[in-house]
């Protein structure tokens, strides 16, 4: 998982306010709601990140250790690729 | 504004089209002047276009795919109708067969009004499953769910409270400037025998197709209004022991609106528009939960007493 870089999928759509967003899956009209460390990892996502590049952007947005910072965006991507919302991005 | 009853390779259709001009007129939603609408007949459902192309979304009645040139096409699958709607205009051409021609007032509620919809898409009038409704120190109110949480209900009691209602379930969202505003599709406030009931209201019309009794804003001592710019949004639910109202935020009313006009956003075409749109009205909005009680109508003042 530390070298595969994931992206956001091409039909993904999201927006915010204050902190909280909706992400819409236009291919699979599906949508889930985000909190604000989702929108901080999807918004990154835009453009293909690895594993060690988001548990990055999390450290420098939000006062937390590596170690909390590479478990949330783990289970974070783990439920993204399960709803396809983020793919490997092909190199 | 143009409707027209001729199209190319089939008949003109000049009596459907008729009833379709009328039951615009009867909705009273300004119609883009770009507007266009088309209708022909023909004889059998084997006469219309093959089901083809992308699917954007099913339901029992309605089958919708994304046609080559980036518009849309719609079939109705109970009675044979088929719509072809332009990719970046507010156009459409439908094709009736007899069969669907005939269907009365189910041809506008189960097809037409869809193909309204996706058609008024294309020049920023997006549908939202939502009361509407002015009060009586001029804000404006939205109130948005499904159709069992006492949005109708919710919309007739405050009409028979003096304040304007537009629709009860029927909203446009569209961007004016940098706010959104709400135009309503005119109809009548449609009550199940419960919500009857609780408000004491007597006449209307029978709706046997949806086994409501439809009260016009006026009729229980309110007025019609057509246009509102929001500054409150209601999620009604029913159940609640008294009614009382619970803070929502405005990143959270993104994902709860969602639900009650996600059809309309998953057409890949414009739906950053959209979602820009939804945002500006969690902006500007203060949004609440309606838990709804009884006490709501045992005191008339009981809802007035919770406004902010």
């Amino acid at each position: 998982m530390n070298t595969t870089r994931y992206r956001r999928h091409a039909d993904v759509r999201l927006t915010d306010v204050g902190g909280e967003g909706v992400v819409l899956h236009l291919g699979e009209r599906r949508y889930f709601s985000l909190n604000e460390t989702g929108l901080t990892l999807l918004g990154a996502l835009a453009e293909p990140r690895t594993l060690p590049e988001l548990v990055a952007s999390l450290c420098e947005e939000y006062e937390v250790t590596a170690v909390e910072a590479e478990s949330t965006a783990r289970a974070f991507l783990e439920q993204c690729l399960a709803a396809a919302v983020v793919v490997v991005s092909e190199p | 504004m143009s409707l027209s009853g001729l199209a190319t390779g089939a008949a003109a259709d000049t009596e459907s089209l008729a009833a379709i001009r009328q039951w615009l007129a009867d909705g009273r939603l300004p119609l883009p002047d770009d507007f266009r609408l088309s209708v022909a007949r023909v004889p059998n459902a084997a006469s219309l276009p093959p089901s083809a192309g992308p699917r954007i979304y099913e339901t029992s009645e309605l089958d919708v795919r994304a046609s080559g040139d980036g518009g849309l096409h719609i079939w109705w699958r109970s009675s044979g109708a088929f719509a072809a709607v332009a990719p970046d205009r507010p156009e459409v051409a439908l094709t009736l067969t007899a069969e669907a021609a005939a269907r009365g007032v189910d041809l506008f509620r189960l097809f037409l009004m869809n193909v309204l919809i996706l058609t008024l898409k294309r020049s920023g009038l997006y549908h939202l499953h939502a009361a509407s409704a002015r009060d009586p120190d001029g804000r404006d109110w939205l109130l948005a769910g499904d159709s069992c949480c006492g949005k109708s209900t919710t919309a007739a009691y405050l009409a028979s409270r003096g304040w304007g209602v537009g629709t009860d379930d029927m909203t446009f969202l569209h961007a004016s400037g940098e706010v959104c505003r709400a135009l309503a599709w005119h109809g009548r406030i449609a009550l199940r025998p419960g919500g009857q009931a609780l408000l004491q209201a007597a006449g209307g019309v029978v709706i046997p197709e949806r086994g409501k009794l439809g009260f016009l804003p006026e009729e229980l001592g309110g007025h019609w209004v057509q246009t509102i710019t929001p500054s409150y949004l209601l999620f009604p639910e029913l159940g609640a022991e008294r009614t009382w109202l619970e803070p929502v935020s405005a990143g959270a009313v993104l994902s709860r609106i969602v639900p009650w006009t996600f059809w309309v956003l998953f057409e890949t075409r414009g739906a950053d528009e959209y979602l820009e749109v939804l945002k500006r009205l969690a902006t500007q909005t203060t949004a609440y939960r309606l838990h709804l009680g009884p006490d709501l109508f045992e005191r008339p003042s009981a809802f007035a007493e919770l406004l902010p």
